[in-house]
Formats: C-alpha cells, sequence, structure tokens
C-alpha cells in the first residue's frame, strides 16, 4: 500500500488550520436558585441582569455602583479580558466558582455571588476593601488552590479586582431579586406546592405575580441594587478598616518574637470560656474541635434541614475545616496584623465569629496571634506539650 | 461550549445535592398516613376558609383602645389538632452536653413549635405587615431593644426589632457565645459574646427584612432565635396563649403575613379590613399535619 | 522520476545545515548568551555536540546523496541484485565502536561541568552552609521560605534542620526570587503536589522538583536583572501560567530588599510601631 503524501499533507494542514474543537461560548450563567423559579419570575430576573450587565461581549457599566469603569467602560473591558486569561478556568465566566477545573479543586474556588469574601480587613460582616482583593491576587492563598499573580502590572491587578467586583455585585443583585420573587412566591416549587397540596388555583397564582412583575419589581430591584451598592461603599470607607489600637504586644525586644509570658496568656485564652477557640480549632489547634464532629444545619431552610456530611460548613454549603493552626499556612496572610484582623472581624462566611471589641480586648487579641503564631514551632506536639483534654471532648449538642 | 456544559453539569449536581434535603422531607409527607395527607389539604383550605368565616369582630377579654381615628388587629393562632410531643434539646443534668455545667443547668425546649395547653394557641408567630401602609413614615423607637441568652437559651425566642433601632446582646451565662445571623438585607452579625456580657453589643438592622432572620450560636448548635426587622410599628408576636395584638393601623384594607419558624408562611396574604375606633379580632387555626415531619 | 529523491533530500539537508548555522547567531530558539560562568561552560557542551552531530549530519547525508544519484543514473533494464549489507561484521563492529567512542569521549569531556553542577561535594561551602532560601513548588506557583536576614547556620545540621521545621522568624515570599549578583546561591528545591521543573533559561538551570525530596540547586549571575524562573515539566492544566522570577541584584540593594520584606511581614497595623523596628 502506497501512502500518498500529497494526502497526509493536505490532511495535516486542515486539522492545524481547524483545530480540533470549537472554542466555548462564552456565556453568564443564571444561578441555580433563579432556574428554580416559575418561568415568568424567571424571565424577569434574566431581563433586568442582561439590561443592567449585559453578556460577556457586550458588558454594561451600571453606574448604580461604585466601581471604576474608566471613562467609557475601557477599565471594565480591561478587566474582562483579563479574568477570561487568568481567573476563568477556576472562577467561572459567571463568576459563579464553577469553571471548568472547578470540579477537580478542593477546597473550591470562591463564587462571588454571594458577595462574601473571607479574608478582609475590614469590620464583621462587611465586604473586602479592594486593597484586600488585590492582595490576595498577588500574594494567592496557601492550602487552596489558588496561586499567586505576583508579577502582573498593578494596573491589570486593578482591572481585575474592579471585574470580579463587578461580577460580585451582577451575581448578589440576581440572588436578591430571586430572594424578593421567591418571598413573593415565584418559587416553581412552591407554586406546585400550594396548587397541589394547598389547593390553590396556578392562574390566580400566576396573576398575583405578574402585577407584581410589573408594578412593585422595578422598585424592589432598585433598592436591592442599592443595597449591594452600599455594601461596596461600605467597604472602603476608612472608618471600617480595621486598625489595632495598640502595638502588637507581648514580643521580647532582643528576639522580635513573642515572650514565654504572652505565649502562656495566649494559651489561657485559646482554651478560655470567653473565646473558646478550641471548641472548633481543637485543644492542640489541629482543627479537630468537638463541633467539626457534629451534624449541622443548613442555614435558612424552613423547616430546618441538616447538611449530608458532619463538620461545619461555610456558606456556600462547603465543608469548611477549621484551621489547623499546627501548620503555619494562613489563607489570608502571615503578617500579624492580618491574624489580628481574622481574630478581630471573624472570617466572612464561616463560623468563625468576630471577637474584636466584643468578647477579646485588642490587647488579648494580640496574645491569641502570638500563640497562634508559635504553634507551628513548638518543639512537640502542641497537644503533647498541653495535655489538659476539655470537660466537653464528648460530643455534644 | 465547554464552559457552558461544565456549569449546566455541575448546576445539575448541585440541584440533585441541595434537593437531596428536600426530597426527604417530601419523601416523608408523603409516606405519612392517607388520613393525615387529606387532613394536610382540607385543613390547610380551612386556614382561609375560617379566617374569612370569623370575621365577627370579638372584643377580646381585655381589649386595648385604638388611638383615635385608627383600628386594632388582635386574634389567636391555634393549632388545629394534637400537640406534637417535642423532647427539650438539652436535657436537665445530662453531662455530655456540650459546656454542660452552664448548658444542662435546666432544660433547654424545643421551640419550633410552642403550643399553649389550655388554649392551644401556638407561640411566637409572626403576624406583620411587609411593608409600611403606603407613604408613611415612623418614628425610630429610642429604647434599645434586649436580646439575652441563658442557660444556652435565647431569650427571647422571637423579637421584632425596628430598623435603625439597638438591639443589645447580652449574656448571663458564664460562657462564651457567638451571635450568628444570615440576613437578606442586612449586614451579617457574627460576633461572639463574652461569658456575662451584661451591657450588651450592639446589633443593629438598617433595612428591613421580608422574614424573620434566623439567629444561631455556633458553639451551642441547638440554639436558635428569630429577629423580625420592620420600619413601621405594625408587626406582632403571638404570645404564650397565641394571642396577638397590633395597634394603631389606619383604617384601611391590609394583607398581614404569618409566619411561623418550623412551617414558614402559615399565610402569606392574610386579608384584614380595619375599621375607625374598632378592634378586629381573628381565629387563625394552623392544622397540625403541617407540622409532622 | 529521475532525480527527485536526490534533490529532494539534499535540499532538505542543506536548508537545515544553513538553519543551523544561522540559528544561534540571530538568537532563534535559543535563549540568548548564558548569563553565568557555570552557564557558558554549559553553552560550550552544547556547541560541541552540535559540531559533532553537524559533522556526522553532514557525512551521511553525502553518503545517502551518492547513493542516490548513482542510483538514479541506473538504468531499468541494468537493474541487478543489490549489495546485501546485513550481517556484515566488519560494518557493524565499526558502526559500533566509533559512535561509542564519540560518547565515551563526551561523557568524560562533561564530567567536570556535570560534577560542578550536580556533585553537592563541588559546591561552594559558603552558599551551602548560608542557603538563600526552600523553594517550594506546587501548582502553580513558587512558594519561598528564606531564613531571617540576621540568621547565620553554624553548621549542615542545623540547616537541615531548618529544612524539616520552619523557624519562627522566617520570611516568605513567592514566585520573586531574589540574590546578590556575583554570588553563588543555592536554593533548596522541594515540590508539594506533582513533578515540577526549577527552569532559569538565561542561567542555564533546570533541576525537576519531586515530591518528597529535597534537592540543593545552586546559580550565579554575572549581570544584575530580573530573569524568568518557568516550569520545564507539565505538572498541570496551569503549567504555563507557573511562571516566576529570579532578581539578580547588587548586594546592598539585596540586603534592603530583604529588610523590606521582613518588615512588611511583621506588620501589626500599627504605623511606626517600635515592633517594626525590633524585628531587625
Amino acid at each position: 500500500m502506497r501512502i500518498r503524501p500529497a494526502l497526509v499533507t493536505l490532511a495535516a494542514v486542515v486539522l492545524t488550520a481547524v483545530g480540533c474543537g470549537q472554542a466555548p461560548e462564552a456565556a453568564f450563567v443564571l444561578h441555580q436558585k433563579t432556574s428554580e423559579l416559575s418561568d415568568a419570575s424567571r424571565g424577569a430576573v434574566e431581563k433586568e441582569l442582561l439590561n443592567k450587565f449585559g453578556t460577556p461581549h457586550q458588558l454594561v457599566a451600571w453606574q448604580k455602583f461604585p466601581f471604576d469603569y474608566g471613562a467609557s467602560g475601557e477599565n471594565l473591558v480591561t478587566g474582562r479580558n483579563l479574568y477570561m486569561r487568568h481567573c476563568l478556568h477556576c472562577h467561572g465566566v459567571s463568576g459563579d466558582g464553577n469553571g471548568p477545573t472547578a470540579r477537580f479543586l478542593n477546597p473550591q474556588p470562591r463564587d462571588y455571588r454571594l458577595g462574601k469574601f473571607k479574608f478582609t480587613s475590614t469590620k464583621s460582616g462587611l465586604k473586602p476593601r479592594r486593597d484586600d482583593l488585590r492582595e490576595i491576587v498577588k500574594q494567592g492563598i496557601p492550602g487552596t488552590t489558588m496561586p499567586s499573580f505576583v508579577l502582573l502590572p498593578e494596573s491589570e491587578l486593578n482591572a481585575i479586582v474592579e471585574y470580579v467586583r463587578w461580577l460580585s455585585a451582577r451575581g448578589e443583585y440576581e440572588q436578591k431579586l430571586v430572594a424578593t420573587l421567591v418571598g413573593e412566591g415565584g418559587g416553581e416549587k412552591d407554586i406546585s406546592r400550594r396548587v397541589n397540596k394547598d389547593g390553590e388555583s396556578r392562574e390566580a397564582i400566576l396573576k398575583g405575580l405578574a402585577d407584581f412583575i410589573a408594578k412593585d419589581f422595578v422598585e424592589e430591584a432598585a433598592i436591592a441594587a442599592g443595597d449591594v451598592a452600599d455594601s461596596w461603599v461600605a467597604a472602603d470607607a476608612d472608618e471600617n478598616l480595621i486598625l489595632p489600637s495598640i502595638a502588637r504586644a507581648g514580643l521580647d525586644a532582643k528576639t522580635g518574637l513573642p515572650t514565654d509570658e504572652s505565649l502562656h496568656k495566649g494559651r489561657e485564652l485559646y482554651v478560655s470560656k470567653k473565646a473558646k477557640c478550641m471548641d472548633c480549632h481543637g485543644p492542640g489547634g489541629l482543627g479537630d474541635g468537638v463541633l467539626t464532629e457534629q451534624f449541622w444545619k443548613i442555614p435558612g431552610t424552613t423547616p430546618e434541614q441538616e447538611y449530608a456530611e458532619p463538620g461545619l460548613h461555610d456558606d456556600w454549603g462547603n465543608v469548611q475545616k477549621p484551621r489547623n493552626l499546627t501548620k503555619g499556612q494562613y489563607r489570608g496572610g502571615r503578617r500579624p496584623v492580618d491574624l489580628f484582623r481574622r481574630v478581630y472581624a471573624g472570617i466572612k462566611g464561616t463560623q468563625m465569629p468576630a471577637f474584636g471589641g466584643t468578647a477579646l480586648t485588642d490587647e488579648e487579641i494580640w496574645h491569641l496571634v502570638n500563640y497562634v503564631l508559635m504553634l507551628p514551632h513548638q518543639k512537640t506536639s502542641p497537644a503533647a506539650k498541653h495535655p489538659e483534654k476539655p470537660s466537653v471532648a464528648s460530643t455534644g449538642g | 461550549m465547554n464552559t457552558n456544559e461544565s456549569n449546566e453539569s455541575s448546576g445539575w449536581l448541585l440541584t440533585a445535592v441541595s434537593c437531596g434535603g428536600l426530597l426527604v422531607i417530601g419523601a416523608a409527607w408523603l409516606v405519612t398516613p392517607a388520613g393525615a395527607n387529606g387532613a394536610a389539604v382540607t385543613s390547610a383550605r380551612q386556614v382561609t376558609i375560617l379566617a374569612d368565616q370569623v370575621t365577627s369582630a370579638v372584643v377580646s377579654t381585655e381589649p386595648s383602645k385604638p388611638a383615635k381615628g385608627t383600628g386594632n388587629f388582635t386574634g389567636i393562632v391555634t393549632l388545629g389538632g394534637a400537640a406534637l410531643d417535642l423532647k427539650p434539646k438539652v436535657k436537665k443534668g445530662d453531662l455530655t452536653a456540650k459546656d454542660a455545667a452552664v448548658c444542662a443547668m435546666d432544660d433547654v425546649p424545643d421551640e419550633s413549635l410552642v403550643v399553649d395547653k389550655s388554649t392551644k394557641g401556638i407561640a411566637n408567630v409572626f403576624v406583620y405587615l411587609d411593608k409600611a401602609p403606603a407613604g408613611k413614615k415612623y418614628d425610630t423607637p429610642k429604647e434599645p431593644a434586649v436580646f439575652d441568652q441563658k442557660g444556652c437559651r435565647f431569650l427571647p425566642h422571637g423579637l421584632i426589632a425596628r430598623v435603625n433601632q439597638p438591639v443589645l446582646v447580652k449574656s448571663q451565662d458564664n460562657i462564651a457565645h457567638n451571635t450568628h445571623t444570615n440576613p437578606i438585607r442586612n449586614t451579617g452579625f457574627n460576633q461572639a459574646i463574652k461569658p456575662v456580657e451584661s451591657i450588651g453589643i450592639k446589633l443593629l438592622y438598617d433595612k428591613p427584612e421580608r422574614l424573620p432572620v434566623k439567629v444561631v450560636c455556633d458553639l451551642h448548635t441547638w440554639m436558635t432565635a428569630y429577629h423580625l426587622v420592620l420600619d413601621h410599628p405594625f408587626g406582632a408576636m403571638t404570645n404564650a396563649k397565641g394571642e396577638f395584638e397590633i395597634k394603631d393601623l389606619p383604617p384601611g384594607k391590609y394583607e398581614f403575613i404569618i409566619w411561623q419558624e418550623s412551617i414558614g408562611y402559615v399565610d402569606r396574604k392574610f386579608a384584614v379590613e380595619i375599621t375607625a375606633d374598632k378592634v378586629t379580632d381573628k381565629k387563625i387555626a394552623v392544622p397540625a399535619a403541617k407540622f409532622a415531619k | 522520476m529521475g532525480r527527485f529523491w536526490f534533490y529532494f533530500f539534499m535540499s532538505a539537508a542543506v536548508a537545515m545545515v544553513v538553519t543551523f548555522a544561522v540559528a544561534p547567531a540571530n538568537n532563534w530558539w535559543f535563549p540568548g548568551a548564558a548569563l553565568s560562568p557555570l552557564g557558558k561552560r554549559i553553552d560550550d557542551l552544547f556547541y560541541l555536540i552540535l559540531v559533532i552531530t553537524g559533522v556526522t549530519f553532514v557525512g551521511t547525508t553525502i553518503a545517502l546523496g551518492y547513493v542516490l544519484w548513482t542510483g538514479s543514473s541506473v538504468s531499468r533494464q541494468e537493474q541487478s541484485k543489490s549489495w546485501f549489507s546485513h550481517g556484515n561484521h566488519n560494518l557493524e563492529v565499526i558502526w559500533s565502536i566509533v559512535p561509542a567512542g564519540i560518547l565515551l569521549f563526551i561523557s568524560l569531556y562533561q564530567m567536570d561541568v556535570w560534577a560542578a553542577f550536580r556533585v553537592k561535594s563541588t559546591f561552594d561551602a559558603e552558599a551551602v552552609l548560608q542557603p538563600l532560601a526552600e523553594v517550594t513548588a506546587r501548582q502553580f506557583e513558587w512558594r519561598l521560605r528564606l531564613p531571617a536576614p540576621s540568621r547565620k547556620f553554624k553548621s549542615q545540621k542545623e540547616v537541615q534542620e531548618w529544612l524539616k521545621h520552619p523557624a519562627p522568624d522566617d520570611v516568605y515570599s513567592v514566585n520573586d526570587l531574589h540574590f546578590p549578583t556575583g554570588k553563588r546561591v543555592l536554593i533548596h528545591l522541594k515540590s508539594e503536589d506533582v513533578l515540577h521543573s526549577f527552569f532559569i533559561p538565561k542561567l542555564r538551570v533546570k533541576q525537576d522538583a519531586v515530591p518528597g525530596l529535597v534537592i540543593p540547586v545552586w546559580f550565579e549571575a554575572d549581570k544584575s536583572g530580573a530573569y524568568e524562573l518557568v516550569c520545564a515539566e507539565l505538572c498541570g492544566w496551569g503549567h504555563y501560567k507557573m511562571k516566576g522570577q529570579v532578581v539578580a541584584q547588587p548586594e546592598v540593594e539585596y540586603q534592603a530588599y530583604l529588610k523590606q520584606l521582613q518588615i512588611n511581614q511583621s506588620d501589626d497595623g500599627v504605623p511606626d510601631a517600635p515592633m517594626a523596628e525590633g524585628a531587625k
């Protein structure tokens, strides 16, 4: 059999030109909750999102939000282009943390649409500052699959941060619209239940919904957008930045390391009734506290439902292991001020509460930070060094 | 295409996971005896029917008089059927309970459905208007609301706060709590409360909420409470006997939300007409089948 | 057909020879001149091999051309049985011994360079005692851990201890490795997940990072500047973005950089904190 060189060459040329598959078409996808709405309600949400945010190809820079779009929106476009290149694989076109590689990752990439970000320098419950997001993009998150982008020029980092904020606002706006419509009874399951179980008429329900969408929805949507915009403004306000009132306490002037006295105080606080760190982080800081062993309720469910797996869950519904403090790995940064802020304001979207200004003084927080920073450096295992096992070791609750 | 596909398919997965819980409950509903099921349907109808029929302006035993030109709305929410036997969440003296020295000093009751033995009234049911009557603004009460914790239990279990009215979160327990909320509109609150917090940590809701906000303590996971945030005074929570009273409503037609924590909406739009200088009283019965798990 | 195959193969061979002669001068496919002494020696080896293979290639191509030329001039009628070389003992001895000799020569000739790069006893003693950093490769970045600027290791044992147990005053960085120009520095290479390869093309340093192993790698740069650090082992979908840089800078600047890194890391959020001083 003779191989025809011309044929082989032709095939090679054609394959090179055409490629092996089609380029993916970028599109914003609806949130799961949105797709569970009745047709008219879902249509209203879709229309609103399309009008106010556009598509990945045709972005809309809605001035309602305090974002730096650039004079003619060029910053948003730059941000999108960079996001598509660097972030989309994991975080997805819509910022839903569901890009093509997401299914292989643990922990899951952040879903921006809740409008919550864990590692911030702002007070409890607030969104991150621009600086916080930029720092995360620059430093990456050790212990997760988020890599560092420290070598990108500052202007590109800023554009990416701005686009992430925009995506987050888009997602949060969508969630709020859905919450409004679900509140009005626009959920498809809810309607079916009312029709099938309570014997209401579907037409009447749908008519009521249609009235709401025609009349009040616009106003409700404006309120929702205002809420989202306000929260982003608040995050960047200087009065909401956490600055310790005193410099890091309990340091040895010579070595620059915490004194034994400070570590002792930190340890006492760690196991104390008022901080109760070990309920989650465990007596030795291994992240194996009693609360990790029980089943937890899913927030926002009426009637209450439980997660399928035991252990703490974050607001995204993923199992959230309390940090193993002996590893020396700090996701939100390892500077003392980073740890101070974690304790002071808690970790947003998780059960880690804010201690600052309520349960602990700034000085106490510093002792705790000193203790936590030194935990990985104890010669023997911390659990061995502090053998006292608390009386609550058995699972309660 | 790839992106979309992956999103969709993981979406399916998500649905499967998140609906798993719902399905289980749905299935439980289906396998309850036919009688109970039927009762659920018929008596669910009765909620509205009953309400519509009992429009008689029954004056309760000690009616407070409405201010001039306005009307009061009173009533009772009752359980239609046998009350469920709910076990306490923490038994008194249970040493295996978390922080037993504080939390098992006394029974911590399951407050998901509190029924009065004599009146059959359901406590802690919220009856309120979603929005203030058109075009009206109401001043914020200056007095802060107090939200306390004692014996690893929130006191009160249900609280109505007004927008911008400070809620002081206190604790009488000699152990830390952490008060954690996840509101829809307001900023979430997740603060550690130190043992014996007598001054109170300020919790501020600056926006109204459509539904009561669930409050939990992550350190003691059985602890739950509900905060309803309104920008007007027309909301009430039923007392231990199941009675409620909403005062000084301008005359007119209203649609009240009636909400109970175990079942959610008892009624989305409970229609009531208020006439000036009168007290409108309603009896609302909730079929017991609704609470069947 | 006539002499088609002769012209075809010969023109291809000529094109290759020309390309190889021209490419280095124009930096095609080449990473440019090596910026370290060892790199220059590695380049010399590379060119030596290029010359040997080049000469061999030209020789075999001429032989091929000869056969094609003479073979095509034989008319079909004159076709006779070919000379059958298979199993020719002499030929086999020749084409075994000659390449083996060349290989032996190359392997002996490169030993010094290999030893300088890979054999630990030849490493610069100072660099070994005072490692620059621990570099941990992971998908998809380079995590760096540096001993505190004030830290002076006294023995190898202490270094090994430091590699096993991070010290509380260590300094951390990512994707951006600085070192003093003109000085031999040593890093310890680890991998957190899969195979990676620590590759600084300009300095001709390439070393696989293997999970479970700690591999010492030394390098130096004659000239200050920022050089690309890339991963040279396909390590996953994000391999292409696993890019960092190494920055060679004068000793004074390097020390200042290190101090600044340490000050940033001990930031306690209070401006002009005395601790920032104390940490020095």
